[in-house]
């Protein structure tokens, strides 16, 4: 046990001091830093305006009104989050507005508008906020409504608007608005008459309007022109739009699922991430395995070292040590994703809440030291057997290919797989040892019974037990060979031969 | 109680093991390996006593690296037995033995410190014991300003020198040492020749293999010959030698080819009378018997010297024998 234990030290002192190892090791975190942190600093909670010349005068104060609604929806998602951050449980609101969801619908925001609004909501939290509570903060309007200057006529012809508008768009002036001079990033003319024999709404933009704005535009002058259309026909709009307002989104009742089809998408996000990590992790530990044993079969100091240790001291040696730079790894790249959740806006903390509630038990989280450690025996010790028998990459090669494709189907598979965490595919995966690791990870968190578990879990133990064996026979007989690696059916006599000599 | 395989004792059963003291420090008694239909070592027996300094000797391909495998325990003989200390080989054996390989190679991201250091821990050493031994031997084979240098900085004779340290840590009571001089140059070849030296004074056994006969010639007590592998000799140096006629350089007047116990006679220079005869004995002949018969049959001489053969030419006449005698079986 103690050479054992040497020999892991120094594979993961020595993969410690290379440059390729810290590379592999920071990349990945930075890429998930990043991916939180730019959005966060490009994004400056800025206000911007847009020009609006209505002709018509009838489509102005309905999308001043649209506008509005947006921003109070924005109002109630921070809301939402701030009572969630303090954990309020604000009673008496019209809606509620302190429930896990980012996502309101334009008659919450009417409700809450004609409820009194932010004013109202601040003053319910008032008596509930603990004494140190940092005061809201409302977001900014992102976009202002505001006029055409005095200086830019909107019923010029379009060609001489582009000529007019560009200097506005670049934000050479701002345009004062009630929130004081922003750029402008959009001028809209609405003609005096809209419809099918007339010409349609024109908008100038400069690329920074985003699709939603202009959807809202588009389906706030289309709902205008269809309520024109409902009363020139003796049909109260009201109506119409009342039952459209209806809120007919199915709601989930399983027992191993519960929530909405948005919660339970998100549930999965976690545990395909999970795989994907073991995944990553073992593939680029076992990599390292591989690469360091032909480094020693091809540097002839492999007959040194087994005049010092025992071939399954060798073998157990490197599978440990290795097994530690992986463990480092995985447990790197999960702090770091911690790190990165939570520097990522609360909005999306609050989103991946769901998924992370199934790993919060102890038994999962000892289900993922348990799936990490067999997944790697399991994988590793085949990487393991394939450097014992090659004194090269392009030797390695020929058995690779076949395992690669072999190991790469839960990567594929994982995805489709956790759409039915019970259904036929995820079960018979589970029960394959080389993926069970893989599947039984992303399926933890979804209720699946403790005998599969265990079950499972014994049939992968068992398993490897064997393949330990197999492979130490085959590292040990193949360590000393030179020349071709051994053909299939040596293999087999190699593995199940009597007596190794 | 074990039959002893030495020639002197063959089939006589000897005690190898006195309490926990063995006589022979590695004994290989009827040894044989095949890889498919390849004899690579066959019916080998020898014996090694403690405490002396062992030639194993033959060609490329006779078996030399396969049979220290078997006493490494890293191969497994087909039939046979072997004892390293009395032991059969394997984990508890392998603790005495420091073993230089012919094929050499080291971690090439260590330092010559490190990688010896390493190599003690993995033979029993603790970490400050094992790098107190790295530095003291790295500084006997003259690497001590070398010893934190990368292995992959140093020279090919460095690194075979560190490679040496790596197989002299704790003090091995067996050193096998598989062509420890090739590769080095004739400064460090002499080097070697006394760490080995220092080591059998020590009370080590050193058992080394080369093709180098000076060597063997220079420092074994003992040797074998092996071909093929089957052994062609077992025995001492001396006894090496006189497996082979031995020569003799005689001047004389008269043809001293009808002397008793003289196989050939050949006259090389003549000078004022004297010839010069480059004589070659019958086997088993001692020269001081041809001495007497001079002396008895008045044979008047004006130098007598004696040949000795070398182990070289006694490789070339065994080996040469062996392969002659093996293509005659083929044909």
């Amino acid at each position: 046990m103690r050479r054992l234990c040497i020999i892991a030290i120094r594979e993961y002192r020595q993969h410690l001091k290379t440059r390729g190892f810290w590379i592999g090791l920071l990349l990945i975190p930075f890429i998930m830093i990043a991916s939180t942190v730019i959005p966060l600093l490009l994004d400056e909670d800025k206000s911007d305006a847009v020009l609006l010349a209505d002709l018509s005068g009838r489509y102005a104060p309905a999308l001043q009104h649209a506008v509005e609604r947006d921003y109070q929806k924005l109002v109630l998602r921070q809301l939402s989050i701030y009572t969630q951050e303090y954990e309020l449980h604000p009673e008496g609101a019209p809606i509620d507005w302190a429930r896990h969801s980012m996502w309101f619908s334009d008659a919450e925001a009417e409700a809450f508008t004609a409820w009194g609004g932010l004013e109202a909501a601040l003053a319910l939290l008032k008596p509930l906020l603990p004494k140190d509570a940092a005061p809201f903060k409302p977001p900014k309007h992102p976009v202002h409504l505001v006029p055409f200057p005095p200086e830019i006529g909107p019923d010029q012809p379009p060609a001489a608007l582009d000529d007019a508008l560009p200097p506005y768009l670049k934000g050479e002036p701002d345009v004062a608005t009630d929130d004081g001079p922003h750029r402008a990033i959009a001028a809209i003319v609405l003609p005096a008459e809209l419809g099918p024999e007339h010409p349609g709404w024109e908008m100038w933009t400069n690329g920074a309007v985003s699709l939603g704005f202009i959807q809202l535009i588009t389906e706030t002058i289309r709902h205008e022109a269809r309520d024109a259309v409902l009363q020139s026909d003796g049909l109260a709009p009201a109506g119409v739009a009342a039952a459209e307002a209806q809120d007919l989104a199915p709601h989930i009742h399983s027992p191993r699922l519960g929530g909405t089809v948005s919660t339970n998408t998100i549930r999965q996000l976690i545990p395909v991430g999970s795989a994907w990590l073991l995944w990553m992790t073992i593939m680029m530990v076992s990599n390292i395995l591989l690469h360091g044993l032909i480094e020693e079969r091809s540097n002839k100091l492999i007959e040194s070292l087994l005049a010092a240790v025992t071939a399954q001291e060798l073998m157990s040696g490197k599978l440990l040590g290795v097994a530690c730079i992986g463990f480092t790894i995985a447990v790197t790249w999960t702090c770091f994703a911690i790190a990165s959740i939570s520097l990522a806006p609360p909005e999306l903390a609050l989103m991946l809440k769901p998924a992370l509630e199934p790993y919060a038990s102890a038994l999962t989280l000892f289900g993922l030291v348990f799936y990490f450690v067999t997944g790697y025996l399991a994988i590793a010790t085949l990487f393991l057997v394939i450097g014992s028998m090659s004194d090269s990459m392009h030797d390695a090669q020929a058995y690779m290919t076949p395992l690669i494709v072999i190991l790469l189907a839960p990567l594929v598979l994982i995805r489709p797989a956790m759409a039915d965490p019970h259904g036929l595919l995820p079960v018979i995966m589970s029960w394959i040892p080389i993926y069970t690791p893989f599947v039984m990870l992303g399926r933890l968190g979804t209720g699946v019974s403790t005998a599969e578990v265990v079950s499972s879990s014994l049939l992968l133990i068992c398993f490897i037990g064997l393949e330990l064996s197999i492979a130490g026979r085959i590292f040990r007989a193949s360590l000393l060979r030179s020349g071709q690696p051994p053909k299939m059916a040596a293999l087999l006599r190699l593995c199940f031969a009597k007596e190794l000599k | 109680m074990t039959a002893c395989p030495a020639p002197a004792c063959r089939g006589k059963l000897v005690s190898i093991r006195l309490g926990r003291k063995a006589l022979y420090a590695l004994t290989l008694d009827r040894v044989t390996k095949r890889f498919g239909d390849f004899l690579a070592v066959d019916q080998l027996s020898f014996a090694v006593p403690e405490g002396s300094i062992f030639g194993f000797l033959g060609p490329n391909g006779a078996g030399k690296t396969t049979s220290l495998r078997m006493v490494l325990d890293l191969l497994r003989p087909d039939s046979g037995a072997i004892t390293v200390g009395g032991l059969p080989p394997g984990r508890e054996a392998l603790t005495g033995i420091g073993y230089l390989p012919e094929e050499r190679g080291l971690y090439k991201r260590m330092s010559a410190l490190e990688l010896v250091a390493y190599f003690g821990m993995l033979k029993g050493l603790g970490r400050s014991a094992a790098r107190g031994q790295a530095a003291q031997l790295l500084d006997r084979v003259g690497l001590a300003g070398a010893a934190h240098r990368r292995i992959d900085m140093l020279s090919k004779g460095q690194a075979q020198k560190v490679q040496l340290a790596t197989a002299l840590l704790n003090r091995p009571k067996l050193l096998l040492l598989d062509e420890p001089f090739s590769g080095l140059d004739p400064v460090n070849q002499q080097v070697l020749e006394e760490i080995i030296l220092e080591r059998a004074q020590d009370g080590a056994t050193v058992l080394f293999s080369t093709h180098v006969m000076q060597h063997a010639e220079r420092m074994c007590q003992q040797l074998v010959l092996i071909a093929r592998g089957r052994k062609l000799f077992d025995g001492t140096p001396e006894q090496a030698r006189r497996t082979l006629p031995r020569h003799l350089l005689l001047t004389s007047r008269e043809d001293p080819a009808a002397l008793p116990g003289v196989a050939a006679a050949v006259a090389s220079a003549e000078e004022d009378g004297w010839t010069r005869w480059e004589v070659t004995l019958e086997p088993g002949i001692e020269p001081q018997s041809v001495l007497e018969a001079c002396f008895a049959r008045g044979l008047v001489l004006h130098d007598f010297d004696q040949q000795e053969s070398t182990l070289h030419e006694v490789f070339m006449h065994l080996v040469g024998s062996d392969t002659t005698a093996r293509q005659q079986d083929a044909a």
